[in-house]
């Protein structure tokens, strides 16, 4: 009993090392930390948005015209809009959207396109691999913008469709992402080893191979984190996303560009907040990367 | 070929296709091991032994020829039965890749015996320790990863996830040619140790034909996919014959005088091994052989016995049958 | 006694920030080698001698790496004050190398002849002359052949990957010597290679001594090796080293323990038991051993030994020993 907690701390402390260490190679680019922190904030930020500005009702349907288009002030940080709402709580409110997108884009497509780069991988040479391979190039071919958009145009403008036509184009990229890597680590003497003495496919795929994809899919991840935002900005700039009077970031972009340069703060603060999330991922992706880097030495 | 042979290896041939030809990697090789016994595949790059240990294992399937193993044939199956698998194990060259970066020791070693062992999880893990253990190595290695281990320690992890389902045939493919001199030395101990208490026969692959003259019961040398020589590892020694054989010997170099007395001073290396694809006609040896006659480059000459169990594939030799022998 | 010597390491210590700490890896290194003289440094990987060669060579990356102590000595030159800019250019004054990959060694995308030609360009340029097309073309052709390669045109009109293993390294020996080199620190060469190409790379190697007058200091790990083909040898464990003497000296004769440890580790010809190895392991350079470095693995361990470090000491022709064992 005694050396079963004893093995337990000294798990426990060795995890601990690996994450202290991981953290060194993290933190050597102060970049990458105050990405780190900047993420943090925006993600703290959505989560109490309700708790940080007075305004909450600003983000529906709400209009206030005496108070409409005022520069920023002390009592509205980023100014009002055209119909008197407050910028900063539609900027708030606006991550989240921006954030939900961002996981749910995420949440479909990473695995469906590590799945189907780990069967593709390691079924090279077969039917399977050039099925999937060529279906995923067909998606790759077309620019993700123009597919999203032409997803879109067929269904109706909204967030939850946003996030599946974002999906639809994001999964190949992690398909090709895995399928790569599944390829080279195929040949390892270890997955040989595994397939000699009887593992079941199921086993080899998740088990040994999989660990093996997890850092480039977490770094590219945290870097696409910034693209999908982008992209889903972009959609909703050409109306063709989350529809006003819903603070969708891209949206309030397109809105406010009418208003230039008069009532800038209607645009400029929606579009560096998109800015500085994109940024903020990417440095922290820069790091992750930099973390995963060398293990060894 | 002996009666109780655990392994009987006849004419297996395995060929590869490449974009730039055909390669015969395996081109015809015979021999046979018998349980608990040591053969030693000694050959340079593009000799084949790689391809014929891991045709052996079962990662590729040979092309023509047969490998017989405790009598049953098993070079045509498409699927090796699940039984055995865990009779033929195999140890890989390169310590840093034949072990997952992912996966910790315990891990790598729970695997096989929850494969081919019906244990509860207590005794699988009892059995990882016990394991652990008898490469000599402290138990409490078990929740580490490969990168936390050097290089003799994962060979040692390797060796032990080889004779974790107590199989009677373990491949090495020089398994310690990534290591120092002295870590070498302990493994091939450690080898030898575990051979005598399980009794396991050992297929040992190497390019290092000297770390054989004590581990090896029996020594077969390849050239270009082809055996050229084979005998018992004494016979092999005392009376190397083929020229090949003979210059790979004379280009070793030895640590004492004792040694150099023992290797052959005339034949001086020279020359490059030819690509694989481009295999010239008659002995593939005959482009650096200093011996070579008129009908080394258009027949290939055959296996021949020179003294009892060794047998050599030489023009040289063609005429000599039987001869020098026993005292 | 040659008057001058041709590389002088001094008392050499290099170290090395990680995140775990310093490693403390060359523990006071000296090594002398004088002109058309062929010396080898063995020992086992980690031991610090390609840290050694690296140091030597310039190609040491500095943040991570630090020398606190020690001096280089180059042709009576201090080369680790030098700044980088001059350092560089020693490779057109006389030191070159060769490295255990010449695959790694060579640049794929690039024809040979044009490797080639741009080495000798720019160490004919770093002596202020400017060779014409045709004279690189003919030099390329003649250290080509002098590194026994036959048919010279067609390799100079090859990519890496078309040539063997073999091959590759003599157009590195070829690129090494192109700059008229006077010491040719040689990093595993041959480890690489197969066995009966190994002696062909190491037959040419030591001629370049008599034939062009180079030094060669050739680091291995294998005994076999430095036996063979050099004629002065020093031994090294954990950074430091233990015994140097003439290399027949060394083999028939070892003093230190280690070194005997490693010689009875080496297989054999003849019919014997297996060797168990030296005990224990190569320690820790975060926390090395007091003392002696290999005092936790040897056999005849003294109380002293744990506590100083043992200087070099001679035991008989210039037979040096870093031992207690030997010192009065």
């Amino acid at each position: 009993m005694a050396e079963k907690t004893q093995e337990t701390r000294r798990f426990f402390l060795e995890t601990l090392h690996r994450f202290s260490k991981r953290w060194y190679k993290f933190s050597r680019n102060p970049l990458s930390v105050l990405g780190l922190a900047i993420t943090l904030t925006i993600i703290v930020i959505t989560v109490i948005s309700p708790y940080i500005t007075p305004y909450s009702a600003h983000v529906g349907p709400f209009t206030d015209f005496p108070e409409a288009s005022q520069p920023p002030s002390t009592t509205h940080f980023f100014g009002t809009d055209n119909v008197g709402r407050d910028v900063f709580a539609r900027v708030i409110y606006g991550y989240r959207f921006s954030l939900v997108l961002a996981i749910a884009v995420l949440g479909l497509s990473v695995p469906t396109g590590v799945v189907f780069g780990l069967v593709a991988g390691y079924y090279e040479h077969t039917w399977v691999e050039i099925l999937i391979m060529r279906i995923t190039d067909v998606f790759l071919a077309v620019p993700p913008l123009v597919l999203a958009m032409a997803i879109i145009a067929l269904l109706e403008p909204n967030l939850f469709n946003q996030m599946m036509a974002v999906s639809l184009t994001w999964w190949p990229w992690y398909c090709r992402l895995v399928y790569s890597i599944t390829r080279s680590v195929r040949r390892k003497d270890f997955v040989r080893d595994v397939e000699l003495v009887g593992a079941s496919k199921a086993h080899i795929l998740l088990r040994e191979i999989l660990p093996n994809c997890v850092a480039p899919v977490l770094t590219k991840m945290t870097l696409d984190m910034g693209f999908v935002i982008t992209l889903g900005a972009s959609l909703s700039f050409i109306g063709l996303g989350v529809q006003p009077p819903k603070p969708g970031l891209g949206t309030m972009v397109a809105v406010g560009a009418r208003r230039l340069p008069s009532g800038w703060w209607m645009t400029i603060f929606p579009a560096l907040a998109i800015v500085i999330v994109i940024l903020a991922f990417n440095l922290v992706g820069d790091g992750l990367r930099d973390m995963f880097a060398v293990e060894e030495d | 070929m002996s009666k109780n042979a655990i392994l009987t290896v006849s004419g297996l041939k395995k060929t590869f296709a490449t974009p730039q030809g055909v390669v015969r990697a395996v081109d015809g090789i015979s021999f046979s091991m018998g349980a608990g016994a040591t053969f030693a595949l000694v050959g340079e790059s593009g000799s084949g032994k790689s391809t014929a240990a891991y045709t052996v294992a079962g990662a590729y399937r040979p092309d023509e020829g047969d490998i017989l193993f405790r009598g049953q044939s098993i070079a045509a199956l498409r699927v090796r039965p699940h039984l055995l698998k865990k009779e033929i194990r195999m140890v890989f060259q390169d310590p840093g890749s034949s072990l997952n970066p992912r996966r910790s020791v315990r891990q790598i070693l729970d695997l096989p015996i929850k494969l081919h062992d019906d244990l509860s999880r207590t005794k699988r893990a009892e059995r990882v320790t016990e394991l652990i253990r008898l490469v000599e190595l402290a138990a409490n290695l078990a929740s580490r990863y490969p990168h936390g281990l050097s290089g003799g320690q994962k060979q040692r992890v390797a060796i032990a996830r080889a004779l974790a389902t107590n199989p009677s045939l373990v491949i090495l493919d020089e398994p310690t040619s990534s290591l120092d001199v002295s870590v070498q030395a302990k493994i091939v101990k450690l080898l030898q140790e575990l051979q005598e208490k399980f009794r396991p026969a050992y297929l040992f692959i190497t390019h290092d034909i000297v770390l054989m003259r004590n581990v090896a019961s029996e020594v077969g040398v390849m050239y270009m996919g082809k055996l050229c020589e084979k005998a018992s590892t004494k016979d092999f020694f005392e009376n190397t014959i083929h020229p090949y054989t003979r210059m790979l010997m004379s280009s070793i170099p030895v640590i004492s005088e004792v040694e150099e007395l023992l290797i052959p001073k005339q034949l001086v290396p020279k020359g490059e091994i030819p690509s694989p694809i481009d295999v010239p006609p008659g002995c593939s040896f005959h482009s650096r052989c200093p011996m070579r006659m008129d009908i080394c480059t258009q027949v290939d000459p055959v296996m021949v016995e020179i003294e009892e169990n060794h047998v050599t594939r030489c023009h040289l030799y063609q005429g000599a049958k039987g001869a020098s022998s026993s005292e | 006694m040659r008057a001058m010597s041709l590389l002088e390491i001094r008392d050499l210590y290099v170290h090395f920030k990680t995140f775990d700490g310093e490693l403390k890896v060359l523990d006071g290194v000296n090594i002398t080698i004088f002109e058309g003289e062929q010396v080898g440094l063995v020992g086992e990987s980690g031991c610090g001698k390609t840290l050694t060669g690296k140091t030597i060579l310039g190609i040491l990356p500095m943040p991570p790496g630090n020398i606190p102590k020690g001096e280089i000595h180059f042709l009576g030159t201090q080369i680790l004050k030098m700044p980088p800019r001059e350092r560089r250019r020693l490779s057109s004054q006389g030191l070159s190398a060769i490295f255990q990959d010449p695959l790694a060694a060579l640049n794929p995308v690039y024809k040979i002849g044009q490797q080639l030609g741009d080495v000798l360009k720019y160490s004919a340029k770093a002596k202020g002359k400017n060779l014409a097309r045709k004279e690189i073309r003919a030099q390329s052709i003649a250290l080509l052949r002098a590194t026994g390669l036959p048919d010279p045109e067609r390799i100079l009109n090859s990519y890496p990957v078309q040539l063997s293993g073999g091959m590759r390294q003599r157009v590195c020996i070829s690129e090494a010597l192109s700059t008229g080199a006077k010491l040719l620190v040689a990093d595993e060469p041959t480890t690489n290679l197969d066995v009966t190409i190994q002696y062909q790379i190491l037959k040419l190697l030591n001629q370049l001594p008599e034939e062009r007058g180079a030094s060669i200091l050739l680091i291995s790990h294998s005994l076999g090796v430095v036996r063979n083909f050099t004629e002065r040898v020093y031994i090294m464990y954990a950074g430091s080293i233990v015994e140097t003497a003439k290399t027949s000296v060394v083999f028939s004769d070892p003093l230190h323990p280690y070194t005997k440890g490693l010689l009875s580790s080496v297989p054999q010809l003849i019919p014997k038991a297996m060797s168990e190895g030296i005990k224990g392991d190569v320690p820790n350079y975060l926390e090395p051993p007091k003392g002696c470095r290999f005092h936790p693995r040897c056999e005849h361990v003294m109380p002293i030994c744990r506590m100083e470090k043992p200087v070099s000491s001679s035991s008989g022709d210039n037979h040096k020993v870093a031992c207690f064992l030997y010192q009065r």
